[in-house]
């Protein structure tokens, strides 16, 4: 049986108080194992990003258990959490937040250098990973002369780099045109998936529905249900839960 | 870490440049005003630098050099009787009004010199020689503001108390805090220039025997005679000790700097400010991935130094600028001893620590999950 990634258990995470709480997320559970690639989806404003904040650590939650690799997150200090993510958790921004003073290289380097890497070791280290990624040519470019989906595999290889078992990512395919969406995603599958890391992918486009393992549905900050794929690819769950999410985007048309 | 924080600080070239030249303003202000206070207040104490004596002897009322507290003429006999005194003569140094050809008036800076050595004498003349101040009439004058005197040559001449003085010279002198242009002449000349008073002795200038410290001669004086000795630096400072603390200079000057500094700390704190927030998901990006508080707190504070440092550079340099520009005889009084440019750099530290503790705050309190706000 896969190791256990991530569990939440009967996870409550509120805002405010009294007439304006909000609940973002209202009793959630939800395990996540090693080797797969887990999309959480649902409508904006069901609690998606507040249920990956809570499980990566950088936001608290109100009540409810929070284990990350055996570590329970909602025991520690922030100094603790804030080591738990060097070591263990990659994240992938909708926006990318790639430093715009830095060239892609120097980008990708960044959590090694947090990791104390020597500048010239994490730059080629940094290369290397940029190449896993098909971006070889263009690893001393500054992120606004590479086109969107060079940006996002740009951050994915900046995740990458530490070889972190957990990888988190919101949104991925928001601001890219479907084509170089589906392409990001594959990347996801081919170069960052294996068989001691889990993914854990936000999203509301319907059009990757496809790629993941399994998929929480969300809403009102519950989990409704986890679907199961057979295989990857255009699922007949990713065809239902399509038709249960109208409301979900197809993606930017434009090109990114 | 330390590398990306510069990246980031420059990569951001108007942010960058702005923060830079705010401080080089900053500097150059904090120096130039700075400057022109030392410059001022070092052109008090002018008048006995130009004498160039060991020891000043006056009445221990005299206030500063510009005051006329004359002694008993017998206080001379006196201070040349005290043990370990090689040497005394008498000096007149006052403020008197001459009469230009053209009838105009014009105050002076009248100096007295001792009639047989001449001790207190100009050191560099540019025309003429300090032995013709023995022939009749004779004067010096300095050649510093000497244009308010209509720039006589040698052999022109003007009033002092209805009483002709000749130039037979012309020599560098400095100019003074009150810009009055210098003439020497001979003591027993000086008492003509004069109103009939008194009392006329207002310094006694003398120098130790060999191998005396001048400190141990200024004690016998002092307990011998009851009158004030001073070293020509100790009367320096006290003389600019007088106008320190009976002038409006330190005061103005130190407004004038006080908004500087305040100005200053409020331009570079909302430029940094604006840079913290402008790259806000960047530092949350950051604090997400596991940066922690303390390596963000030294990015930042590292981002603040360095912009000190080359604002500091750049306003320092503009500031040696315009003091060469001013030169040492120039009518703009400026000075930027060493001491002063470490004040300012300590001040622009300041100001950068400042400006950089909005920044750090509000880097330190941002959540991470700010990352995840599409």
């Amino acid at each position: 049986m896969a190791e256990l990634a991530a569990s939440l258990r009967d996870v409550h995470k509120n805002y405010g108080e009294a007439t304006t709480l909000v609940r973002a997320l209202d009793g959630v559970h939800l395990e996540v194992v090693c080797g797969e690639l887990l999309l959480l989806v649902g409508p904006s404003g069901c609690g998606k990003t507040t249920l990956l904040s809570v499980l990566c650590g950088i936001l608290d939650a109100t009540s409810g258990d929070v284990e990350v690799f055996g570590q329970r997150m909602d025991r520690m200090t922030q100094e603790q959490k804030t080591a738990f993510r060097r070591e263990n958790i990659g994240f992938i921004f909708q926006q990318y937040n790639l430093l715009p003073s830095l060239t892609a290289a120097e980008n990708v380097a960044v959590p090694l250098l947090i990791h104390a890497v020597p500048w010239e070791d994490a730059l080629t280290q940094a290369r290397a990973v940029l190449a896993q990624v098909g971006l070889a040519d263009r690893t001393e470019f500054l992120p606004t002369k590479l086109s969107g989906g060079q940006q996002q595999r740009v951050a994915i290889a900046r995740a990458m780099v530490t070889r972190p078992r957990l990888i988190v990512c919101d949104e991925p395919t928001a601001a890219l045109d479907g084509h170089t969406g589906q392409r990001i995603l594959q990347v996801f599958r081919e170069q960052v998936l294996s068989p001691e890391r889990a993914i854990v992918i936000v999203t509301h486009d319907s059009r990757i529905f496809g790629f993941g393992d399994r998929i929480a549905d969300m809403r009102d900050g519950r989990i409704l249900g986890v679907h199961t794929q057979i295989a990857t690819g255009a699922s007949q769950d990713a065809v239902e839960l399509q038709a249960l999410h109208p409301q979900a985007t197809h993606g930017n048309e434009g090109s990114a | 870490m330390m590398k990306i924080a510069i990246k980031m600080l420059m990569g951001d070239r108007a942010k960058y440049l702005t923060l830079v030249s705010s401080i080089a303003f900053v500097s150059l202000l904090f120096i130039q005003q700075g400057g022109i206070f030392c410059g001022l207040i070092g052109r008090t104490a002018r008048p006995v630098e130009a004498v160039d004596a060991p020891i000043w002897i006056c009445d221990p009322l005299m206030r500063s050099v510009d005051d006329a507290e004359p002694m008993q003429d017998t206080d001379l006999y006196r201070v040349r009787s005290v043990p370990g005194v090689k040497w005394a003569v008498p000096l007149i140094i006052r403020i008197v009004t001459a009469r230009l050809a053209n009838g105009q008036y014009q105050s002076v800076r009248l100096y007295g010199l001792d009639d047989a050595t001449l001790y207190g004498r100009p050191a560099h003349m540019l025309s003429g020689d300090t032995r013709d101040l023995l022939e009749n009439d004779a004067v010096i004058i300095g050649q510093a503001e000497s244009d308010k005197l209509g720039s006589p040559k040698i052999g022109d001449s003007f009033e002092i108390n209805d009483t002709q003085a000749r130039v037979v010279g012309i020599a560098e002198a400095p100019r003074d805090f009150l810009s009055n242009p210098f003439v020497f002449t001979t003591y027993s000349r000086a008492l003509s220039y004069l109103p009939p008073d008194r009392k006329t002795l207002l310094y006694i200038l003398a120098a130790p025997k060999d191998g005396v410290p001048t400190q141990t001669v200024i004690a016998n004086i002092e307990k011998t005679t009851g009158l004030a000795a001073y070293t020509e630096d100790g009367y320096r400072w006290h003389t600019m000790g007088y106008y320190l603390k009976n002038t409006g200079i330190p005061v103005s000057i130190g407004v004038s700097l006080a908004m500087v500094f305040v100005i200053g700390t409020g331009i570079a704190g909302q430029t940094f400010y604006a840079f913290a927030l402008q790259n806000e998901r960047f530092f949350g990006a950051l604090k997400a991935m596991g940066v922690s508080g303390t390596t963000l707190t030294h990015m930042i504070l590292l981002q603040s130094l360095l912009v000190g440092l080359i604002g500091f550079g750049i306003g320092g340099g503009l500031a040696s600028i315009f003091g060469f520009a001013a030169g040492p005889q120039s009518k703009i009084a400026f000075a930027a001893p060493w001491e002063l440019a470490a004040i300012a750099l300590c001040a622009v530290l300041i100001i950068c620590l400042l400006a950089s503790l909005a920044s750090i705050r509000r880097v330190l309190k941002l959540e991470p999950a700010v990352v995840f706000h599409g």
